[in-house]
């Protein structure tokens, strides 16, 4: 009986040590390459769909270039965000202040940045006559900037008018060159 | 060219009189005898390489051990054996710790076991083991040389299962021994050395006819001889025999000269000229018995060199099964490593293809993104004013609108329209005055409601309508 009972234990010991030094192994000498595998794997993937696309784009070149050059005057950056915004401000009164229109809040939002362009946005409020407000919104649409209308409200008060109204509208400029 | 050696897993070692080693292994399944001048000679050939042993296999003479039958109560000899122990303070006045001992069988009765068991002092084989052990050789093996003689006359089929009283004769010395169904019973080494061969002759015979007169009267009639060795000794023993007992002339049979052929390490055969020994005959014998695991409880190894052979055979499976598994594991690593290392290639190579166009590419898709942008920006012109259109020509002028919202996304655009009507139905026939037109066409009345005004009543209503891009 002690004798079965030793050898268990024996066979017990000798399968904790080896599940040990297994998990030991397999920590310090198989996973390390297992990890760096994986890195390397997906480094590799990034690389091989970043060359597919730059092909694509060199592909593309001569058409992109010339779509570019005929819309380059109407993306082209004038500076810093600020300059623009004061930019696009200044644009936006000059489409509303040849109406007869009583703008409330003109407020900035935030400019959203992307890799190559920022969209600025600004929210209008005004009231006036319908006819004034849909001068406004036509004016918008037949600038010929990139300002686009995003988002409007138009409240109807008991009289024509007076018209509550409320936009959103973005334009989009180049980052500047570094 | 590589020389020719012997590897094996057993050899057998036995020294002749003259001081000559006679090793037997087997070579390709054939047995071969090495005879080498001296256990030095033998030292050298294992130093160089040109023998290679496992386990070695060696005999102790007749004399030195103490041969005693015994009757257990035992089913086999494994069970006997176990037994024996408690009964050896009976058989010898020794204490167990300065003897060793083996066991072979005897015979079977009803539940009986009747065993053979030979002891041998321990001090006694450790000197004999002593010129083995200067060499470095540690045996696996050690037998009583009797069994060995009888293993090879078993091996050479000369022994029938009657019983046989064989008389293996040499130059200077004679073993008689006894065997019943193939099992050891009886052995006598005699002393020749000196003797003219008529006095020699005289003692065999007395010794075989002593042998003889100790079997049971059923097995005298049927007992074979069989007489082996040097040739006129042979013959001379033969007619002695044969004068003293005419009966038996019929039942006697000669081996004369029996010879094992002796090659060197080489593998050439040696010419020994017409020499004959037992030692050869005790070696492969010895061999016979070790290689195949024959009457393995008559093994007189003492329990420190059992264990010590144990711990490292142990040793060495712990030592292979480690080595196995590092070198596992190592061919793990090496194969991920050798992976990494493919894998890290094609991405220099892959980067060695984009670095030419990097900048390029990049320029033109800055120049995509934004022309994309722009082309967002300036999608769908106009069609707010085509939507208030629409509302202006297809609005009856039962409904007038007072809250009008516009959201424009990059799938398209929603309008949500809050208006009254006079009427229920009016309101709900606003989805089919809008049915013709472009944009507006989609239009759903999601809510509509009541309300009580002095004087009557309006119904506010609700609508919703997504218009798609172009």
């Amino acid at each position: 009986m002690t004798s079965a009972k030793k050898s268990r234990e024996k066979v017990l010991a000798i399968i904790t040590i080896s599940v040990i030094l297994g998990a030991v192994a397999f920590t310090v000498i198989i996973e390390p390459q297992l990890k760096e595998r994986k890195a390397h794997l997906a480094h590799m993937r990034q690389l091989q769909l970043k060359l597919t696309k730059m092909k694509g784009d060199l592909l593309l070149k001569d058409r992109i270039d010339d779509i570019y050059s005929q819309i380059e005057p109407l993306i082209a950056s004038n500076g810093t965000d600020q300059q623009e915004i004061s930019l696009f401000t200044r644009e936006l009164s000059d489409l509303y202040s040849k109406l007869n229109v009583r703008t409330k809040t003109i407020k900035i939002l935030p400019i959203i940045s992307e890799e190559f362009y920022r969209r600025l946005s600004v929210k209008i409020e005004m009231s006036g006559h319908v006819r004034e407000i849909l001068n406004f919104i036509l004016s918008v649409e037949t600038y010929p900037n990139p300002i686009k209308i995003e988002q409007f409200d138009i409240k109807v008060r008991e009289i024509v008018d007076n018209i509550q109204a409320s936009f959103l509208v973005t334009k989009v400029v180049a980052q500047p060159e570094t | 060219m590589k020389p020719t050696t012997i590897k094996t897993e057993w050899a057998s070692l036995s020294l002749a009189e003259d001081g000559n080693a006679i090793v037997c292994a087997k070579c390709n399944g054939t047995p071969r005898c090495v005879r080498f001048d001296s256990l030095e000679q033998l030292k050298q050939a294992i130093d160089k390489k040109k023998i290679s042993v496992k386990k070695w296999a060696v005999a102790v003479p007749r004399s030195s051990c103490i041969l005693k039958p015994l009757t257990l109560p035992a089913s086999d000899l494994a069970e006997a054996g176990k037994m024996i122990e408690f009964e050896l303070s009976s058989l010898v006045p020794l204490p167990v710790d300065e003897i060793v001992y083996g066991s072979t069988l005897l015979n079977e009765q009803d539940n009986m076991l009747n065993v053979l068991v030979c002891i041998l002092k321990l001090s006694t084989l450790n000197e004999h083991l002593k010129p083995y052990k200067a060499i470095g050789i540690e045996p696996h093996r050690i037998t009583l040389n009797s069994l060995a003689i009888q293993s090879w006359f078993n091996t050479t089929s000369t022994v029938a299962s009657e019983p046989a009283i064989i008389a293996l004769v040499s130059e200077h010395s004679c073993t008689v021994q006894t065997c019943i169904n193939g099992n050891f019973h009886k052995a006598n080494e005699l002393t020749l050395a000196g003797r003219d061969i008529t006095a020699s002759s005289h003692e065999i015979v007395q010794e075989i006819l002593h042998q003889r007169e100790e079997l049971p009267t059923l097995l005298k009639k049927t007992t074979v001889f069989l007489l082996a060795g040097a040739e006129q000794c042979v013959s001379e023993v033969k007619n002695l025999f044969c004068l003293h007992d005419r009966t038996v002339a019929n039942r006697v049979s000669t081996v004369p000269n029996p010879r094992i052929l002796y090659h060197t390490v080489d593998g050439k055969s040696e010419n020994d000229g017409d020499k004959f020994g037992c030692e050869a005959i005790e070696a492969a014998g010895l061999l016979e018995l070790a290689a195949n695991s024959r009457l393995p409880y008559s093994n007189l190894l003492p329990q420190q060199y059992a264990k010590r052979h144990k711990q490292k055979a142990l040793l060495f499976r712990y030592l292979l099964t480690g080595s196995l598994s590092f070198v596992l594991v190592l061919l793990a690593w090496s194969c991920l490593a050798a992976m990494n290392w493919r894998t890290e290639r094609i991405s220099r190579t892959i980067e060695s293809q984009i670095a030419p166009i990097e900048q390029t590419a990049s320029a033109v898709d800055s120049k995509r993104q934004r022309v994309k942008a722009i082309q967002r920006q300036l999608s769908n012109r106009g069609q707010i004013t085509a939507v208030i259109d629409e509302l202006y020509r297809y609005t009856p002028k039962a409904i007038s609108i007072s809250e009008l919202k516009f959201v424009s996304k990059p799938s398209g655009a929603s309008i949500e329209i809050k208006g009254q009507a006079d009427l229920l139905s009016t309101a709900f026939d606003y989805t089919d005055a809008v049915s013709k037109a472009e944009l507006l066409s989609g239009i759903q009345i999601v809510n509509a409601q009541q309300i009580p005004r002095p004087g009557g009543s309006v119904v506010v209503f609700k609508a919703y309508c997504d218009i798609q891009n172009d």
